[in-house]
């Protein structure tokens, strides 16, 4: 059962890990935001953005903020899923030769899959158990992921000749996408300032423990949320739907599919995590409304109209929240 | 109970106000949208309603009533009303989830901390569920709506103009002027609207429900040289010579209590009437042959004019008057009658000549009639389908070939042929103009 004090060391774990983070992190404080909200939610980030916007720093300041274990894998059409998974090699002990499971680089706490879309389908699935389940199995044997664990994905939207495009199923594996924006004028300067005086970009010490984010897991996950909130989570999951009634009639034109259940699930878990993030005791439409967009923008699919118009998924899922009242 | 329960109960109540104000403001509509549409069916097409107004005043009163109380009494969601509140009161979620949350031990930490968060003092119930433009509009397009059908309820209906149609042509039978005609016919229209509507109605005529008499004849007769005017002399000589010799007028008066009580109108009647008729008669003849020599002997107008009025006021007298033992009509019980389809396709409009018109009495010419409405029995002259005028009789008139009529005559006999009241009223009109000296 959760306590006051409890309630308090969360709060002020998640205060002091933001602060570190964005002691490194210049500008981007949404994205920084979901990715911890990821990390309170057993979630993963594909983050989108063009090469040179922060995303691998911000994903190592991270990792080294929580004091968790961080690696980095670079996806490559050659690379295969032994490669990432790990293998089992023969040893000999004693005199004694058998086999023993060399893990890979995913069996760490932060994962940074590095342009992910450039790996053949066949090494992406292998993220999926992973990802999902939290667990790699390697012939016989399944081997458990430690908690926390977090996979944090990055694709460059510009450069798709020779990549592999992530599916849908792999997709919706990721709880958020969220979009690695292009600095401000003052934010590039800030960035330009750090990178070239003095001893350059310093990674942020530790400052929770492994301890504190699992405390702020269970926390996050017992924050209060009314059944009209999830209920109005539900029309708004439906709302992309393009045969329900609760869709909008910009979704019926330009949606093939909408989100999966999953999405939903996300959108309330986040919505608490959110909410602790922000000292709140309930979850309220605020909270939903600061994640909506990055839970809910790789999970839509547009038809060949709306492909070929053009469409805007984020201006769909704008229309979507101001059609869809909290009170029906 | 906790403040919270009680604010939560609070704002049930509010909630659940407001919504039986929507429901009696949606059945109001409801209701004022079908008695427009009663309305101008009734008096477009068909004929208006009776107390129309007083069916849907007590209609609108009676169901706003009843969605009120239904709107009301019915649970309301409390989760559902308190994010209502939430939104309203810019309270992100905070009463619905406290409503949740309450009942659970667990979750004593989050509620306390919600508890602490609400805004001190609390908003007021009405501020999370004010009267808003839905309810104002439900109730303005109640109000015009029947308004509207209170308009249209007024508005003289086709059968109502059929009425008017058949005022005129028994006008033009009984060679009635256009212009009384026309007049007659709007003071039937507004007394109608009166009757039916329930409204006061500004431009309707003076109360006439009491049959007139020849009391009441003898009594303008009294009174027309005063109100006379120039102009109307210049319009009409005929009508305005009896005034002038008023000693005539009397005359003719006193001939027709005479010829009342004499009994050409006989024929007109029953066996049973005439045998009635016959014993007043006899019974009163002799003191009113000794009355009426004292008043030809007597030297000036007015004495005259009194010792008539005596006469009529005479109970013995008056009994021996067929006209006066006939029933008074009462207007608010009047018929439309629906013979003004015959009247209106069956007769062309007949011409008299009205030159000979005397005060107190109706001059017919002696014309040829339609064979469509002198078909029936033995009787020449027809007031309309099926109520004939009886001939002159050889003593009364006034030359071969003029008929002398009173309104007592007509009266009694429109009444023994059970003619509509509203006919008899135009007719009554119209002597009683020609009595105050129109034309």
């Amino acid at each position: 059962m959760i306590t006051e004090a409890h309630l308090e060391r969360a709060s002020s774990a998640l205060a002091s890990l933001q602060a570190a983070v964005g002691k490194t992190i210049v500008g981007l404080p949404d994205v920084t935001r979901t990715t911890i909200i990821a990390l309170l939610c057993r979630g993963n980030v594909l983050l989108e953005g063009v090469p040179g916007l922060g995303k691998t720093l911000l994903v190592k300041a991270l990792a080294q903020a929580v004091g968790l274990q961080f690696s980095r894998i670079q996806f490559t059409p050659d690379l295969m899923p032994a490669d990432i998974v790990g293998t089992d090699i023969i040893t000999e002990t004693n005199g004694h030769r058998g086999f023993e499971f060399s893990a890979g680089p995913l069996f760490a706490n932060v994962i940074l899959a590095d342009e992910i879309n450039r790996a053949t389908p066949k090494t992406q699935s292998a993220l999926l158990e992973a990802m999902e389940e939290r667990t790699v199995t390697v012939g016989t044997t399944t081997h458990v992921m430690q908690e926390p664990y977090i996979v944090l994905a990055t694709q460059n939207p510009i450069e798709m000749e020779g990549t592999y495009p992530l599916p849908e199923a792999q997709l919706d594996r990721f709880m958020f996408k969220a979009l690695v924006r292009f600095p401000t004028e003052s934010e590039l300067t800030e960035i330009a300032l750090r990178n070239t005086e003095g001893e350059g970009i310093q990674l942020p010490t530790p400052s929770i423990s492994r301890d504190d984010i699992l405390l702020s897991r269970e926390v996050a996950r017992q924050i209060p949320i009314a059944d009209e909130m999830r209920s109005y989570i539900s029309r708004l999951i439906l709302a992309t739907h393009p045969h329900s009634k609760h869709a909008p009639s910009i979704v019926r034109e330009y949606v093939e599919y909408g989100a999966s259940p999953r999405a939903a699930i996300a959108l309330i878990l986040a919505a608490k995590a959110n909410a602790l993030l922000e000292g709140e005791a309930h979850v309220r439409p605020t909270d939903i409304q600061r994640i909506f967009h990055s839970t809910l923008i790789h999970r839509l699919i547009l038809n060949f109209r709306g492909e070929a118009e053009g469409v805007s998924i984020s201006s769909l899922l704008d229309e979507i929240w101001k059609k869809t009242p909290l009170s029906s | 109970m906790s403040e919270s329960r009680m604010l939560f109960d609070q704002l049930d109540r509010r909630a659940r106000l407001m919504r039986g104000v929507r429901y009696a403001g949606v059945l109001s509509a409801c209701i004022a949208g079908l008695s427009l549409m009663a309305a101008a069916t009734s008096a477009i097409v068909v004929r208006p309603i009776s107390h129309f107004w007083l069916i849907v005043a007590a209609g609108l009163l009676l169901i706003s009533a009843s969605g009120f109380v239904l709107g009301y009494r019915l649970p309301l969601r409390l989760s559902r009303t308190l994010i209502r509140a939430d939104v309203a009161l810019g309270l992100e979620a905070t009463l619905s989830t406290l409503n949740d949350i309450q009942h659970k031990p667990e979750m004593r930490l989050f509620s306390n901390r919600i508890e602490a968060k609400l805004p001190s003092p609390f908003p007021l119930p009405r501020e999370a569920f004010p009267v808003g433009w839905k309810e104002a509009s439900l109730l303005g397009t109640a109000i015009v709506l029947v308004s509207i059908s209170f308009v249209v309820a007024a508005i003289p209906s086709r059968a109502m103009h059929r009425e008017i149609q058949t005022s005129a042509a028994i006008g033009s039978v009984v060679g009635l002027p256009e212009s009384l005609v026309v007049e007659a016919s709007s003071e039937m229209s507004g007394q109608r609207m009166q009757t039916d509507t329930g409204l006061p109605d500004a431009t309707s005529a003076p109360d006439t429900t009491e049959t007139l008499t020849l009391g009441d004849i003898l009594t303008t007769i009294r009174s027309a040289p005063a109100t006379v005017t120039s102009s109307e002399a210049e319009i009409d000589e005929a009508s305005l010579r009896p005034r002038q010799t008023p000693e005539l007028t009397l005359e003719e008066v006193l001939r027709q209590i005479e010829e009342h009580l004499v009994g050409d109108v006989s024929e007109s009647l029953s066996a049973t009437e005439t045998e009635i008729l016959e014993a007043y008669r006899d019974s009163a003849k002799g003191e009113l042959a000794e009355r009426l020599e004292r008043i030809l002997d007597s030297s000036s107008h007015d004495e005259i004019l009194d010792q008539v009025s005596q006469i009529l006021a005479d109970p013995a007298l008056a009994d021996a008057i067929p006209g006066s033992e006939l029933p008074t009509v009462e207007r608010d019980t009047i018929q439309v009658a629906q013979v003004g389809s015959d009247v209106e396709n069956d007769s062309a409009p007949l011409m008299f000549d009205t030159s000979s018109e005397q005060v107190g009495e109706l001059v017919i010419v002696e014309t040829t009639l339609p064979s469509s409405t002198g078909d029936e029995g033995d009787y020449t002259y027809y007031l309309t389908k099926g109520v004939p005028i009886e001939p002159p009789s050889e003593a009364t008139a006034l030359s071969d070939q003029e008929i002398a009529l009173s309104y007592q005559q007509l009266e009694t006999i429109a009444l023994s042929r059970s003619l509509d009241p509203d006919v008899l009223d135009t007719i009554k009109a119209y002597f009683d103009r020609i009595a105050r000296g129109g034309s």
